[in-house]
């Protein structure tokens, strides 16, 4: 944690901080972040599967779901076995942002990954082409898709695909049209497979998308609209 | 905070622990990079490859074989165009310049790759080793290597200099003799002259991780056997060497037919952060509008101080400061102070995103005024429609329908409460004294109490007090003079009586005196030697590349316990002026590459210029050279004949993966000598400005909505 020590007792904290050796202190906004950034330094070269796992238990997820007013979400990122629950903060159009407690989000449109934050590697916007109507109305087709990613100078990266997206079942109780969208990148050799179960009023209730190179596949359940 | 960028080769423990896991590269950074070789370049044993490292690969070798040891720190500058600083230590040679039979030296390689490697032709690179140095390990190199099969690589190639000594098939002209005097200038009449020789090998890789080579050496170590010990038992080295998943090189070798080698090279690369884009916590989404809510002015006959209190809050929920405020119908503009982000459009779009939420729906017009030491650098206009409709679009369709202008008298005055601030800082430190021959590596560590007092928006009272707890930078007796007054040189006698010892107190005025300019006046005790006063006049308009500055600097030198005395100008080899100052040129060449000419008078009174060059990154990080040349005779100089140096700045934000502003340059000055020196003043105006400014913003707006 940064150290939120502020003017009062400074005398104290200061005896402190001499004999704390490697602790650096500072107040009133002056010197550097010297514990925090060592701290992110080490997560950094060591990663953050030295935490582990972070996972909801399913009775906290009904719980989280019994006690909601508010749109609600479970992600699942196989790729580093974390999930999470996210609440809808905020709506721009036909977008919602969902968010973690920990300030993590996830922006959708009609459950179609648009872009995510504080995740690391994130999925910074997407342009889903003609994908938003092809899943409303439970059609194949054919489409094209940008996305823009950070690289590691910060400089934004555009990757294009060419998808192809295919009903591929219907079942399931409530009855749910499954549809899978395979896309290829133009120029490059990026390939993933979506998959999105749609309700009869054409909204996603779960899927499985492609976020990032980085962050891989996402798995979305839809816990509450 | 752009102050930090002083530091030379000298910084808080926290950062030297950020950076040394700097080299602690990214999985998947190894594709592609080669073997290196026991000169820390890519090679076999010790002979060259044409092989070439990605783009801005950045490797630390250590290698030794024999009686040779050798730290070598590369850098891939451009994509076919290599740079290396060696220092090397060669025992049992007992020569001019020796300590206990240990000679020390610092050699610059340059490598370019004339023809990249395809189905039927081989890369070639050529090669200049220890170009203007001493010339102890001078040697010219035109190499050749391709890959035959999957795996087998043959190499081989044609060598002057110590690299033509083994049975040379031919000659060009004559090489003079190898100058080991003062050293330090290129030895260009050398190159490419005299007996050439033949040198070659083979490589082979049957996994990723492990490599077999064997080469023929073209380097007899004809010096060292003349006039140290060396046996040249045979011209065959052998090696393997093993590569750990992050690229990491651990190599064994076989060398001279008698003796064992080994070395570990690290590499890093400044494009492949840890994790891209970083992994800071998430932006507030932008707050929609309600169609029509705009016409809504009723809130404008209401008090309007609630807004200014919870915008406040918002921007601390993301450690921005709101420091002052005007309302108006339609427009609202912000006053921000920055602690946080590095990448400033991360700070102005959380700003933006921020006022979206909290700002009456009439207010059309964001401007946010970045304020850095009460200076506003610029002012950034965004249309709230704008951000409402591209919240989730393309980084570049914000950019393209902001404006950056320049922030003269457009910053709302600050708020009553935010003036006077103090802030104070208790971290340790540690200082480092590289290539001094009795020791080539000495440091010191120490705590260091700092305090800043801002009265007013543009003045601030700052100061730092260092107390050292172990060290031996104080042992350093070396002082071979040169024939300048001794501006630099006394650095140990500062260590020795220094403790504790005030670093810094200075008084600091900074200032907009008009459109495009930006000025500062610092008066104090300036720095750890010198007192004095400051004073420097910066021109930018906001959207140029291009910067002039002029800075005048009137200095007394410290006492040595450098507590609150003076001492006498007077110096063994000469008065010590009053008057030092440069005019500098800053250009933003494109590319990633920026250039800086300074020219004036230096510390000891000599006329000259310095001359930086730095490949930058967008995320921060910056490599460079420097050379300073001034109307002091090389002789007169002393060893190294003239200043010259490279640094390398660490953006903390980029290691850490957490956003900061604090960045740290390693300064690997070749030797600190009393010519072409510079007063060291904190808070010089051109890295606290640029940031804000075009071109800058244009590279770092991929995180505006990073913000987002």
């Amino acid at each position: 944690m940064k150290q939120k020590i502020r003017r009062s007792g400074f005398a104290p904290v200061a005896a402190l901080c001499a004999t704390a050796l490697l602790a650096a202190c500072s107040g009133g906004g002056e010197g550097r972040d010297g514990p925090e950034l060592i701290r992110n330094a080490v997560v950094e070269r060591f990663g953050p599967n030295g935490r582990g796992p972070v996972r909801v238990t399913p009775a906290q997820v009904q719980q989280l779901t019994a006690r909601a007013t508010n749109a609600l979400i479970l992600i699942d990122f196989p790729k580093t076995q974390s999930n999470a629950v996210l609440v809808r903060i905020g709506q721009n159009r036909s977008v919602e942002t969902y968010a973690t407690a920990a300030r993590q989000t996830l922006s959708m449109e009609n459950g179609l990954l648009r872009g995510t934050r504080g995740m690391g590697g994130d999925l910074m916007s997407a342009d889903l082409g003609r994908l938003p109507q092809l899943i409303a109305r439970r059609q194949s087709g054919s489409t094209q898709r940008e996305v823009r990613i950070l690289n590691g100078e910060d400089i934004t990266v555009r990757q294009q695909f060419s998808c192809d997206v295919a009903v591929t079942g219907t079942g399931g109780a409530p009855r749910v049209t499954t549809m899978t969208e395979n896309c290829t990148q133009q120029n490059g050799n990026i390939r993933f497979t979506n998959t999105y179960d749609v309700d009869g009023q054409g909204r996603v209730v779960s899927s499985d998308q492609w976020a990032s190179n980085y962050l891989g596949q996402v798995k979305i359940q839809q816990l509450r609209f | 905070m752009p102050n930090t960028l002083k530091a030379t080769l000298k910084g808080s423990a926290a950062v030297m622990l950020a950076g040394a896991s700097l080299f602690a590269a990214p999985a998947g950074l190894a594709e592609g990079i080669p073997s290196y070789n026991l000169y820390g370049v890519p090679g076999l044993i010790d002979m060259p490859t044409a092989n070439v490292s990605p783009d801005a690969t950045l490797s630390i070798t250590a290698a030794n074989a024999g009686n040779h040891t050798r730290g070598t720190l590369s850098f891939q500058i451009t994509p076919r165009l290599s740079g290396s600083f060696r220092y090397s230590g060669i025992s049992e040679f007992p020569i001019g310049g020796s300590v206990d039979g240990v000679y020390y030296d610092r050699s610059f390689d340059l490598r370019y790759q004339l023809l990249k490697e395809t189905d039927y032709l081989p890369s070639v690179v050529v090669g200049l080793q220890d170009f203007i140095g001493t010339g102890i390990y001078g040697g010219e190199y035109l190499v050749a290597t391709k890959e035959v099969l999957p795996g087998l690589e043959l190499t081989g190639g044609i060598g002057w200099g110590r690299l033509g000594s083994r049975n040379p098939f031919g000659s060009t002209g004559t090489r003079p003799n190898v100058d080991i005097g003062t050293g330090g200038t290129p030895t260009y009449d050398q190159w490419f002259r005299g007996d050439a020789a033949g040198f070659g090998g083979v490589s082979y890789s049957p996994t990723e991780f492990l490599t077999f080579s064997a080469e023929y050496s073209s380097d007899t170590y004809a010096q060292e056997q003349q006039r140290g010990e060396h046996d040249d038992d045979s011209p065959w080295n052998f090696g393997v060497d093993y590569r750990f998943r992050d690229g990491t090189q651990l190599s064994l070798y076989h060398t001279f037919g008698n003796t064992f080698g080994a070395q570990i090279s690290f590499h890093t690369n400044p494009k492949s952060a840890a994790t891209p884009g970083g992994r800071e916590t998430a932006p507030v989404p932008v707050s929609v509008r309600r169609p029509g809510a705009a016409n809504d002015l009723g809130w404008t006959a209401l008090p309007t101080n609630s807004y200014r209190q919870t915008l406040t809050a918002a921007l601390e929920n993301d450690e921005l400061v709101l420091e002052g405020l005007t309302l108006e119908p339609r427009q609202a503009t912000v006053r921000l102070r920055n602690p946080r982000y590095g990448q400033v459009p991360q700070a102005i779009g959380r700003t933006a995103r921020a006022m979206t939420r909290v700002l009456p729906a009439s207010v059309e017009t964001f401007v946010i005024v970045p304020v850095v030491e009460g200076m506003a650098l610029s002012a950034v206009t965004v249309r709230r429609s704008d951000l409402e409709a591209l919240e989730h679009s393309d980084n570049a369709e914000i950019l393209a329908r902001a404006s950056i202008t320049d922030g003269f008298g457009r910053a709302p005055s600050a708020f009553d409460e935010v003036y006077p601030r103090f802030g104070w800082a208790i971290a340790p430190y540690t200082q480092f004294s590289v290539f001094d021959p009795d020791n080539p590596a000495r440091a010191d560590l120490g705590i260091r109490a700092s305090a800043s007092f801002r009265p007013t928006a543009n003045l601030v009272f700052s100061g730092s007090i260092t107390k050292k707890l172990a060290g031996n930078l104080d042992e350093s007796s070396r002082n071979t003079g040169s024939a300048l007054p001794s501006v630099r040189t006394e650095k140990a006698r500062y260590s020795q009586e220094g403790d504790p010892a005030i670093e810094r107190l200075t008084v600091a005025h900074y200032a907009r005196p008009g459109t495009n300019l930006y000025s500062r006046v610092t008066a104090g005790y300036l720095e750890s030697m010198y007192a004095g006063v400051s004073g420097e006049l910066l021109w930018k308009p906001v959207n140029s590349r291009l910067a002039l500055g002029v800075e005048m600097n009137y200095v007394k030198p410290r006492d040595y316990d450098q507590l609150f005395g003076l001492r006498s100008s007077e110096t063994r080899a000469g008065v010590i002026p009053d008057f030092n100052g440069h005019v500098s040129a800053y250009y933003d060449i494109g590319n990633g590459f920026h250039g800086q000419l300074d020219v004036g008078r230096y510390l000891a009174g000599d006329y000259g210029a310095t001359v930086t060059l730095d490949r930058e990154f967008a995320n921060g990080w910056r490599v460079g050279a420097y050379a300073t040349f001034t109307n002091v005779d090389y002789d007169d100089f002393g060893e190294g004949s003239f200043d010259k140096g490279i640094r390398v700045t660490i953006p903390l934000g980029s290691v850490s993966g957490s956003p900061s502003t604090d960045r740290t340059t390693f300064d690997i000055q070749s030797l600190t000598r009393d010519g072409g020196a510079k007063v060291l003043v904190d808070g010089r105006l051109y890295e606290q400005v640029r940031d804000y400014h075009q071109p800058q913003m244009a590279k770092t707006w991929g995180k505006f909505w990073r913000s987002a």
